[in-house]
C-alpha cells in the first residue's frame, strides 16, 4: 500500500496511507493536479498544522476513510445539528483550544466533512444562549465600542424570521 | 488563536448552522468579528414587517439592508400601506415582498409598483380569485397550499402563444395547482399565430376555459372550438 511522508509545522514527520492522507482536499491537489511526487520519499510540508493536532485528525481520517462522498446540498436545504455521529462526537470531546485548531487545520486542509462536524459542535454550544453566555462559554471579550450594541439592538427589533 | 479572532468565513460556517433567527441575533451581539459574520445570515433569514399604522419615519430609521418585506394586510387599509411601501421600495429594493391577505385589486396596483425590482410570494389563504395581466405572473409566487381557484388573465397586448407558453403554463406549474377556472381576457392577438391552449391546459387542472371580448374572427373561434374537444369546457362572453 502506498504512503507519503507529512512534515508539521514543528518538524515531525508523519508516514500516512495515500488514501488516508487524500481525505485532506488540500494534499490530493497536490498530489493529483500539481503532480508532487510522494515516491521521491520528500515530505509534504503542512506548515500551519502542529504535531498534535495532525495526529488527531489522521485518527479521523482514518477512521471515515471509506465514507462514501457527501451529497452536495445546496444552500438552502433544511439542516440539522443532531447528526453528529456518537464516535465523531466523542472524537470531538476536547478541550476548546484543540476543538478550534483541528477546525482551522481542516479548513487549512481542506476536509469539509470534519469542518462541518465541528461547526455543529460549535453551533450547538451557541444555540439557546445569550450574548453574554456566549462570550463566558468561548472567552470572548467584548469589543465593541460604547454604544454599538445598543445601537444593533435597535436593529435587531424590527426584525422578524422569514417564513 | 480562539474564537475571537476565528476567520469570519469559518464563523459564518458554524452560524450557519443556527436555524433559530434568535440565535443569529444573539451571535451578532458577542463582539465585532461575530457581528460581521452573522450579518449576512441575518439578511438571508429575517424580513422587515409592514403593517397599517406603522410610521413611515421608523421605517426610514431602519438601517439594516433588508431583501424582503412582509406585509401584513388586514383590514383593507391599502392607502396606509402604500406610503410604508413606498419608502420599502425606495430603501430596500426588495428582492421578495411576501403578502398576506391582500385583495386581489390591491394586489394588481402592487405589481405596478414593484414588478420591476422583486419576487411576490403571495400568501393568501382567503384570495381565490385573481385578476392579473399575463406578464406579471412570472413574477407571482404563491405558497405552496394556495387556494387559488380562480385566475382571470389579461393577455395584454402579447399573443396568446406567449401568454400561455412563457406565463401562464409555468405559474400554474408552479404554483397554480389548485386553479380550475381560467379566464382569458381580450383575446385579441390571435388571429395572426393562432395557437392551440387546449393542448397546453390538458396537463393542468383547469377545467374551465373562459374567453372574455373576443375580438377575433368567427374563423378564430371556429378553431379554438375545434381545439377544445378537450375535456375542458369552452365558455364565450
Amino acid at each position: 500500500m502506498s504512503t507519503i511522508k507529512l512534515e508539521t509545522s514543528d518538524g515531525v514527520k508523519f508516514t500516512v496511507k495515500t488514501q488516508v492522507a487524500k481525505c485532506s482536499g488540500t494534499i490530493r491537489t497536490m498530489l493529483e493536479d500539481i503532480g508532487i511526487n510522494p515516491q521521491d520519499g520528500e515530505a509534504i510540508p503542512l506548515s500551519n498544522v502542529h504535531s498534535t493536532i495532525l495526529q488527531k485528525i489522521l485518527v479521523w481520517a482514518e477512521h471515515h476513510v471509506d465514507d462514501p462522498e457527501p451529497p452536495r446540498d445546496d444552500a438552502d436545504a433544511a439542516k440539522r445539528t443532531d447528526d453528529i455521529c456518537s464516535w465523531d462526537e466523542d472524537f470531538l470531546k476536547v478541550d476548546q483550544r484543540t476543538l478550534f485548531d483541528v477546525m482551522l487545520a481542516a479548513n487549512y486542509l481542506d476536509m469539509k466533512q470534519l469542518i462541518a462536524v465541528c461547526c455543529k459542535t460549535v453551533a450547538n454550544m451557541i444555540k439557546g444562549k445569550t450574548a453574554d453566555q456566549i462570550r463566558k462559554t468561548f472567552n470572548i471579550e467584548n469589543d465593541f465600542p460604547p454604544g454599538d450594541e445598543d445601537k444593533i439592538r435597535l436593529r435587531n427589533q424590527f426584525c422578524e424570521e422569514r417564513r | 488563536m480562539d474564537f475571537q479572532t476565528c476567520p469570519v468565513e469559518i464563523l459564518e460556517q458554524i452560524l450557519n448552522n443556527l436555524f433559530k433567527l434568535d440565535d443569529l441575533l444573539n451571535s451578532a451581539l458577542v463582539c465585532r468579528r461575530w457581528n460581521v459574520a452573522a450579518e449576512r445570515l441575518i439578511l438571508q433569514r429575517s424580513q422587515v414587517p409592514i403593517f397599517a399604522g406603522q410610521s413611515p419615519c421608523a421605517l426610514a430609521d431602519v438601517t439594516r439592508n433588508y431583501r424582503a418585506v412582509r406585509i401584513y394586510y388586514r383590514d383593507d387599509r391599502w392607502d396606509e400601506l402604500r406610503s410604508l411601501l413606498d419608502v420599502c421600495r425606495e430603501k430596500f429594493h426588495p428582492r421578495a415582498v411576501v403578502i398576506y391577505g391582500i385583495l386581489a385589486d390591491h394586489l394588481n396596483r402592487l405589481y405596478v409598483a414593484y414588478h420591476n425590482t422583486a419576487k411576490i410570494q403571495l400568501e393568501a389563504p382567503m384570495l381565490n380569485s385573481l385578476s392579473i395581466s399575463a406578464t406579471n405572473l412570472s413574477q407571482l409566487f404563491t405558497a405552496n397550499e394556495s387556494h387559488l381557484r380562480e385566475l382571470n388573465v389579461d393577455q395584454d397586448t402579447i399573443s396568446l402563444r406567449e401568454a400561455f407558453e412563457t406565463h401562464l403554463v409555468p405559474f400554474l406549474d408552479r404554483s397554480g395547482h389548485n386553479v380550475r377556472k381560467l379566464i382569458m381576457a381580450k383575446l385579441t392577438y390571435f388571429g395572426t399565430d393562432p395557437y392551440d391552449c387546449f393542448t397546453s391546459c390538458k396537463p393542468l387542472h383547469v377545467e374551465t376555459l373562459c374567453f372574455h371580448s373576443t375580438g377575433c374572427s368567427l374563423d378564430c373561434l371556429e378553431q379554438l372550438a375545434g381545439w377544445s374537444n378537450l375535456k375542458v369546457k369552452l365558455l364565450f362572453s
